[in-house]
């Protein structure tokens, strides 16, 4: 299961208020992960988001300041339970009353236990009076192949009631971002968010997108590198046993050899002793047996 | 660490109280995670509860997962008798482990013998993914002669 983006909630846009209530994304199940991405805008006071319970912060900015306009924007997340499936919504709170804009990610395929590869969090302290403004993100360096990167952005300031986003990208190894949403048909605070799976593990380089409406707005920026599922494949090697019998010692009993036994017979040649017989007086019937000579 | 059959497995399969049977079809064999801090004692460690630190995560039941088309047989190319079976994997799991237990289940941890300890070498981790064993082609194990 590759990495993806599966819905985004409605977003969510309240002014003058201090709770931001986000539609539970459509589908959500178990083991998904949520990504909540909050933003508050106004020219007083400080603005602080509340982590909700449960939830573990990513990046939490308060009041990146600007000549008029002051932004809070926070990014959390939550592998989503029982709980989060059966409910109808979840509510975020910012300490004052401002404007305030919202969505929440269901993601699957994503790690469940070491979620967040990287993210540009100290690099967005400034918020940048442009329309096309450029972020330092030289930090953010993925580990891991093929995370999916969030690019969260909130910018405000002018009178315009359209400001539309476009144009994200990085410095290096630009993937193709998908825009997942782009809220911008209220005053002042605009949110949007692009998202892509980038296979490189390199420096991503600076960010940038275009904010239309204003010749400057203020703009404030979080990538978030989102880290794919692990698997773990164990390719163990056989475990062999080998069986040998060993050399017996035996005590007693006959030793049988094992070649075949070769019996040699002989016959002695018999001595036949040399006699000589003589019948000196011829025809008689008698035979002397001389000596030998 | 390294892989070995218990030396309490093989005494066994020459006991005719106590044996195995290794069959396809036989008795249920589990095959269990332990992390890097189990150390196994192949002359002492006899029944599953012997076993220490198995894995505790996301995706893992206590006990192990049932070794699935286990069979045993005679390879008389190799000269050896090889038990084999598929596969083990454990989805949608976030774990840490560092070995496997190879044992007998009979329900009972007391009761159950063990067999094997695999040996990973290192720790290997899923997170949110599938952890899979994937078992050599000359078997789980395999005794030669």
């Amino acid at each position: 299961m590759a990495i993806a983006v599966q819905t985004i909630s409605a977003v969510a846009r309240a002014v003058t208020t201090t709770t931001l209530t986000i539609t539970k994304p459509t589908g959500l199940i178990v083991g998904d992960l949520m990504v909540a991405y909050m933003a508050s805008n106004g020219t007083t006071s400080t603005r602080v988001w509340t982590i909700l319970s449960g939830w573990t912060s990513i990046v939490n900015k308060t009041d990146v300041i600007n000549a008029t306009q002051k932004v809070s924007h926070v990014a959390m997340y939550k592998i989503a339970d029982s709980g989060d499936v059966a409910a109808s919504d979840f509510t975020f709170t910012c300490s004052t009353s401002d404007r305030l804009a919202g969505v929440i990610y269901r993601i699957d395929g994503s790690a469940v236990s070491a979620v967040v590869n990287d993210d540009n969090g100290p690099d967005s302290e400034a918020i940048i009076d442009d329309a096309t403004p450029l972020f330092t993100l030289s930090s953010l360096t993925p580990t891991v192949a093929s995370c999916l990167l969030l690019f969260l952005c909130a910018h405000s300031e002018g009178n315009s009631t359209s400001k539309t986003t476009s144009a994200q990208a990085i410095a290096t190894s630009n993937p193709t971002w998908n825009e997942d949403f782009d809220n911008h048909n209220s005053t002042n605070l605009t949110i949007a968010g692009a998202s892509a799976v980038r296979p490189e593990t390199t420096a991503t380089g600076n960010a940038s997108y275009t904010s239309s409406g204003d010749a400057t707005t203020d703009c404030a920026l979080i990538i978030v590198a989102i880290n794919p599922i692990v698997n773990a494949t164990v390719t163990p090697a056989v475990v062999a046993v080998a069986g040998s019998l060993q050399a017996p010692v035996i005590v007693g009993g006959a030793i049988i050899a094992s070649d075949i036994a070769t019996a040699t017979g002989s016959t002695p040649a018999p001595s036949v002793a040399q006699n000589k017989w003589r019948n000196s007086t011829k025809n008689s019937a008698s035979f002397t047996n001389q000596a030998k000579s | 660490m390294a892989s070995s059959l218990y030396g309490t497995f093989l005494l066994k399969g020459y006991d005719a109280s106590a044996k195995i049977n290794l069959a396809s079809g036989g008795d249920t064999i589990k095959i269990a995670l332990v992390t890097s801090t189990y150390t196994p004692n192949f002359d002492t460690h006899e029944f599953f509860d012997d076993i220490t630190n198995e894995v505790v995560g996301t995706g893992y039941t206590a006990g192990g997962a049932t070794l699935s088309t286990q069979t045993y047989t005679h390879d008389t190319t190799d000269d050896e008798s090889v038990f084999d079976g598929a596969d083990t994997t454990w989805a949608a799991s976030t774990l840490t482990a560092r070995g496997a237990i190879v044992y007998k289940s009979t329900g009972t941890d007391s009761t159950s013998p063990l067999i094997g300890f695999i040996d990973f070498a290192t720790d290997r981790i899923s997170d949110g993914g599938t952890f899979q064993i994937t078992w050599a082609a000359e078997g789980i194990f395999n005794i030669n002669y």
